[in-house]
């Protein structure tokens, strides 16, 4: 109940739709300290080698098609915001996942796999976000499949071209969890956290949808990942960052 | 036997484990982080005070007598329930990705040391059962032997370097663990 998902049952409905993005962090204020930044993850081999002509946020239908994907149609919203809870405006998020049939949007895996590959799956899609923060996504809930069982929904956050961090969207409370060595490998458990997205059934749909939130929280600036990697890179005393970003909010 | 031990400590962190941290290290990062929440300064937390929705699952999952509170000692039977050994595999850009090496064709050494026929991540992937482990683990002990009679004392030192050396530093795109100020 209570849901801040609003559906629309067209896809030009859906695409208007404003999700409301819920009640995160409406203690946002009340404390000086920081939030927890989104840990980064593996990009793996899957991001698109040719990303496809239809890159908007809805993965279920592709252009005019009539034909929808196959598998468990997800609304997949949240917010992207800095550690202090404010939200970050023009921001694109990407995602990619494989397809119900566990076939991504790659040469490398859809070439092998050309016969079991949804054609009616965007694979891929993009998001920028405005004064909000916000950006939705409307496609499947992710599947296991082969070598990772747990299921996930890659995601980049971009400023232009400019990368601010790849990390993977898990769905909480799945068993392929404890056993996927991305889930499990090199993280702490606190942040192994921070990537988990509770799936919640949609009320009343009809269709069995499923609504995913999931915040991102960056850096101070988000240059900070790049200013550390920087930092840390052997002979990084020579490196200064020739011009320190400063994002549009705070100039 | 002593040749086997060196092979078997050698890699015991496995290439390219970068950020694993130790059990204690890591339940105590837990504790530490959640207990920033302590509002009031009571010594347990309160479903209220988690101002960040994303740990409520976290401190739902804490709670294990269920009484709407979550204790340090709570924390702890739950970071140490959670935490992972399994090494990151994230070798940078164009290294291994989704699926883990050694999976579905994909390139790449599995983690793990050199000559660890299967390494524990792909143990409990495979979920060997308690025979089969015995079955491995004796395997494994010959593959140990034999390797120690085959390489050099110098190799089986370089190797020991090797597996001691620090993890390669992070370059723009890899994961890193968020650091600074948090909680």
């Amino acid at each position: 109940m209570g849901s801040s998902i609003i559906r629309a049952s067209g896809r030009r409905a859906f695409l208007g739709a404003v999700a409301t993005g819920g009640a995160f962090f409406a203690t946002r204020g009340l404390f000086a300290e920081e939030l927890a930044r989104t840990p980064s993850r593996t990009e793996g081999p899957f991001y698109p080698d040719k990303l496809p002509l239809d890159q908007d946020n809805d993965l279920i239908v592709l252009g005019d098609s009539l034909t929808p994907a196959v598998g468990e149609i997800t609304h997949l919203h949240g917010r992207i915001l800095d550690v202090s809870g404010a939200p970050l405006k023009g921001l694109t998020m990407e995602i990619w996942q494989c397809d119900a049939n566990q076939v991504y949007l790659h040469s490398a895996d859809a070439g092998r796999n050309a016969s079991k590959r949804d054609p009616n799956f965007q694979g891929f899609g993009r998001f920028t976000t405005g004064a909000s923060g916000e950006y939705r996504f409307r496609t499947i809930k992710p599947v296991p499949y082969p070598g990772r069982p747990a299921p996930h929904v890659h995601f980049k956050i971009k400023r232009g071209d400019r990368e601010l961090l790849t990390s993977q969207i898990n769905v909480a409370g799945h068993p392929g969890n404890k056993l996927d060595m991305v889930v499990q490998g090199g993280i702490s458990v606190f942040d192994r956290e921070l990537l988990m997205a509770e799936f919640k059934p949609v009320p009343d749909s009809r269709t069995g949808e499923w609504a995913a939130a999931f915040d991102v929280i960056l850096g101070r600036t988000p240059d900070d990942h790049v200013l550390h990697a920087l930092r840390d890179a052997p002979g990084a005393k020579r490196l200064r960052p020739r011009r320190p970003y400063q994002s549009k909010e705070q100039a | 036997m002593i040749p086997t031990m060196i092979v078997l400590a050698a890699m015991a962190q496995g290439p390219g484990g970068g950020a694993t941290l130790t059990k204690s290290a890591d339940v105590a990062d837990l504790v530490e982080r959640m207990m920033a929440f302590d509002k009031d300064a009571d010594g347990t937390l309160s479903r209220a005070e988690i101002a960040d929705a994303r740990l409520l699952g976290q401190f739902d999952h804490a709670d294990a007598d269920g009484d709407g509170r979550v204790t340090r000692a709570e924390l702890v039977a739950i970071g140490e329930a959670e935490h992972s050994d399994t090494p990151d595999f994230d070798r940078g850009p164009g290294g291994p990705g989704g699926p883990p090496p050694g999976f579905g064709g994909f390139p790449g050494p599995p983690p793990g040391r050199p000559g660890e026929i299967l390494p524990a991540p792909l143990r409990r992937a495979l979920r060997l059962t308690e025979e089969q482990k015995k079955r491995v683990d004796e395997l494994q002990a010959n593959v140990d032997a034999a390797l120690a009679e085959i390489l050099t004392d110098d190799q089986k030192k370089e190797l020991k370097g090797m597996a001691d050396r620090p993890a390669p530093p992070d370059g723009p795109g890899r994961r890193r663990p968020p650091d600074g100020p948090r909680r």
